[in-house]
């Protein structure tokens, strides 16, 4: 029957939702309530004592040591994000106006230097950031520094320009979703009603792509904040993050419950700043009157 | 597409390739190192 679809059954929504469902459940919940039970036991002489123990998380509350770190890694979340929105959107406009043809080109360019490899990528800008590397000895040769800037490598500015090359390519990705799914005819109402190009942009386009720059700013703000090679290796002293201090105390220290304590700290933190960012992003007058527009 | 608009297109092609370059001339520098010449 035809109701039934082409091979006579039809599952049910619940049905389809099983795997998606299962995926989530075994690949993220379960690890999480693993992380929660850990950071709920003591070590005693290097041993990990399953008990009932408040101590990892009375640490976390508090030792500022702990809030500082976890407050440079969503502060290297926030700002990479911005970054990644403030450049990333012409670079998404620009290739949403190509043809099909160059947007399979420009793609290729963007996404290409992905698949060199994190360490790969990392270890080229400490070549091109150091004390003799790229941009020194090119600063250098037209004469507008006479001793080579010591800024460039191992500091905050490192550390987001790495993590702001990282993630740019999410992004745009993000955006061009967006961008897709606009019906040209608003753009060209719009302009046949006689907006200017920069009214049809902030009446038309911005409002239309917010989902999609927030979706591209929620990854990236994860991806920044969550990171642990860049910080290690761009940041010198003020690489140390959340993320560095948890890999230090699952692996050296071997104090799995503070691990898992400031783990699952990190993971309710990020989630709360990514609630209140949506919270704020839904409230603004452009994406409310979308809002409205796609509810009648 | 406007040349201002190009131009930034063609800047941050540059930017996603620079460290790749870097690597890539690196590459060729280290190869003669090998060979000792």
């Amino acid at each position: 029957m035809a109701e039934n679809g082409p091979i006579g059954w039809r599952p049910s929504r619940a049905l389809l939702a099983l795997p998606p469902g299962l995926f989530v459940l075994v690949g993220a919940l379960v690890p999480m309530a693993i992380l929660v039970v850990f950071s709920l036991f003591r070590v005693e002489d290097l041993t990990l004592v399953p008990a009932i123990s408040f101590d990892s998380w009375s640490k976390i509350f508090v030792d500022p040591l702990y809030r500082h770190l976890v407050g440079i890694s969503l502060t290297y979340g926030l700002i990479t994000a911005a970054l990644a929105g403030l450049f990333g959107y012409p670079l998404a406009i620009g290739i949403w106006r190509m043809s099909n043809t160059w947007k399979g080109v420009a793609l290729i360019v963007l996404l290409t230097p992905l698949y060199t490899g994190d360490l790969m990528r990392l270890y080229a800008w400490r070549l091109v950031l150091g004390t003799e590397g790229l941009v020194n000895a090119f600063l250098l040769w037209i004469g507008i520094i006479h001793a080579p800037l010591k800024i460039l490598l191992f500091s905050p500015f490192a550390v987001h320009l790495v993590l702001f090359y990282d993630t740019l390519p999410f992004m745009v990705l993000g955006l061009l979703v967006s961008l897709e799914r606009i019906d040209r005819d608003l753009i060209e109402a719009s302009r046949d009603l006689g907006a200017s190009p920069l009214d049809t942009f902030t009446r038309v386009i911005l409002p239309l792509s917010i989902p999609g720059l927030a979706a591209g700013g929620f990854a990236v703000f994860a991806l920044a904040a969550g990171d642990l090679l860049t910080p290690q290796l761009m940041g010198g002293t003020s690489g140390v993050t959340a993320m560095a201090m948890i890999d230090n105390l699952f692996g050296t220290a071997f104090d799995w419950p503070m691990a898992s304590a400031l783990a699952v700290a990190l993971l309710v933190s990020l989630l709360a700043c990514l609630v209140i960012l949506g919270l704020a992003v839904s409230r603004l007058p452009p994406v409310q009157a979308v809002l409205r527009g796609g509810a009648r | 597409m406007s040349p201002l608009m190009r131009a930034y297109l063609f800047v941050f092609a540059a930017f996603l390739y620079l460290p790749i370059a870097v690597l890539a001339i690196f590459s060729f520098n280290a190869s003669e190192l090998i060979d000792g010449s």
